[in-house]
């Protein structure tokens, strides 16, 4: 396996590995965030605005495997 | 019919046309002295012109009966305040013109860089050709330096509410003093913490809009009209939430600095009001699963 090879092959993976991880934050805050809104409906204002914090939260691991993967694309030689 | 159609689309896609990402390092457009203007600093001052012609516009002519357009402005603002209100507790009202100023001035950033031909305005270089304008947001420089604006006004309004005192929590000489030693690590793991706030801030920002433009691209190569339906996540979701976003950490981390102690927040004030609706949803006990 040449060097560009492994490195085409890093980054595909970075970002997948990356968003399996996310992805279950993600999936179990907005869950359970919609858990709690079923239940009580009139928190659901600020419900939302919890959900959506954690949301991003999560999302952050995503974006630094993201920003791994890019520069084993564009700039790394 | 069904397999000829299958049999298009596939022939669709397997014609690639070179896919053209953003490069990740924004051009230098011209200099003025050592200083050197990129076309992401470009975009970022059509983004700042728009920002002030809307606003010189919508508040010139403000009366007391509102018409249409002021009536909807005064709702969207009003919507805002709100929000930061409830999301940033007692300093809340005080932190929303910061709050407000980043929101907008990032969503007239990240919807100016999607309007189809924002990037498509060339200029020929020394070393090819290369879009005028740029997505402040797709370079790294740009959010690097709100992220340290926002880093900077953590710090000093802590300074400013807790005195010299508020460095205690990183470096703890005074634990350390009484040989309290954990509790000296816990503050430098909050050091650490503090600086972990720069990065997660600025690449989360950039790395959203410079991989949005990187995921059009691919998808419009790939797969020609269906990136429309990327197109509208960008607009809707990926522009507006982005941009909520850092204006909502913004402010939520320099109201959890600037609380004193004399009022210990508004979280206690909130439990009384939850408390009767959950006396009132126990009449059905059996509706709730033990969780």
């Amino acid at each position: 396996m040449d060097a560009h090879a492994a490195q085409l092959l890093g980054a595909g993976l970075a970002i997948g590995l990356g968003a399996v991880g996310a992805g279950i934050g993600i999936g179990n805050v907005s869950g359970k965030a919609v858990e709690g809104i079923s239940r009580q409906p009139e928190l659901k204002n600020d419900l939302q605005q919890v959900m959506i914090l954690g949301i991003v939260f999560c999302e952050t691991v995503a974006i630094y495997a993201l920003v791994v993967s890019l520069i084993l694309l564009f700039v790394a030689k | 019919m069904i397999l000829g159609v299958a049999r298009g689309l596939v022939g669709g896609i397997a014609f690639f046309p070179d896919i053209k990402a953003p490069p990740i390092k924004a051009e230098p457009v011209f200099g003025i002295g050592s200083l050197v203007i990129t076309n992401s600093m470009l975009g970022a001052m059509l983004a700042f012109l728009i920002t002030i012609l809307l606003v010189s516009v919508l508040t010139r002519k403000l009366v007391e009966r509102p018409g249409k357009l002021q009536t909807a402005v005064e709702y969207a603002v009003g919507g805002l305040y709100n929000f930061a209100k409830g999301a940033g507790g007692s300093s809340g009202a005080s932190l929303f013109p910061l709050f407000a100023g980043l929101f907008i001035w990032l969503l007239v950033n990240n919807w100016i860089a999607l309007i189809p031909g924002f990037g498509q305005i060339l200029v020929r270089g020394p070393d090819g050709e290369f879009p005028l304008f740029r997505a402040a947001n797709a370079d790294f420089n740009n959010t690097l330096a709100l992220a340290l604006m926002v880093f900077f006004l953590i710090h000093i309004s802590g300074v400013r509410t807790h005195g010299i005192a508020y460095f205690a929590e990183f470096i703890n000489i005074p634990a350390l003093l009484k040989g309290r030693v954990i509790d000296f690590v816990v503050g430098i793991f909050h050091t650490i913490g503090e600086f972990a706030k720069i990065i997660s801030l600025s690449f989360r920002l950039f790395a959203n809009i410079y991989g949005g433009e990187i995921l059009i691209a691919v998808i419009v190569g790939l797969a020609g009209p269906i990136a429309v339906v990327f197109y509208g996540l960008e607009v809707l979701i990926v522009a507006v939430i982005q941009s909520l976003i850092f204006g909502l950490l913004a402010l939520i981390y320099i109201s959890l600095v600037s609380e004193s102690e004399e009022h210990p927040g508004d979280h206690n004030e909130s439990v009384p009001s939850v408390q009767p609706r959950l006396a009132t949803d126990s009449t059905a006990p059996q509706a709730r699963p033990a969780s």
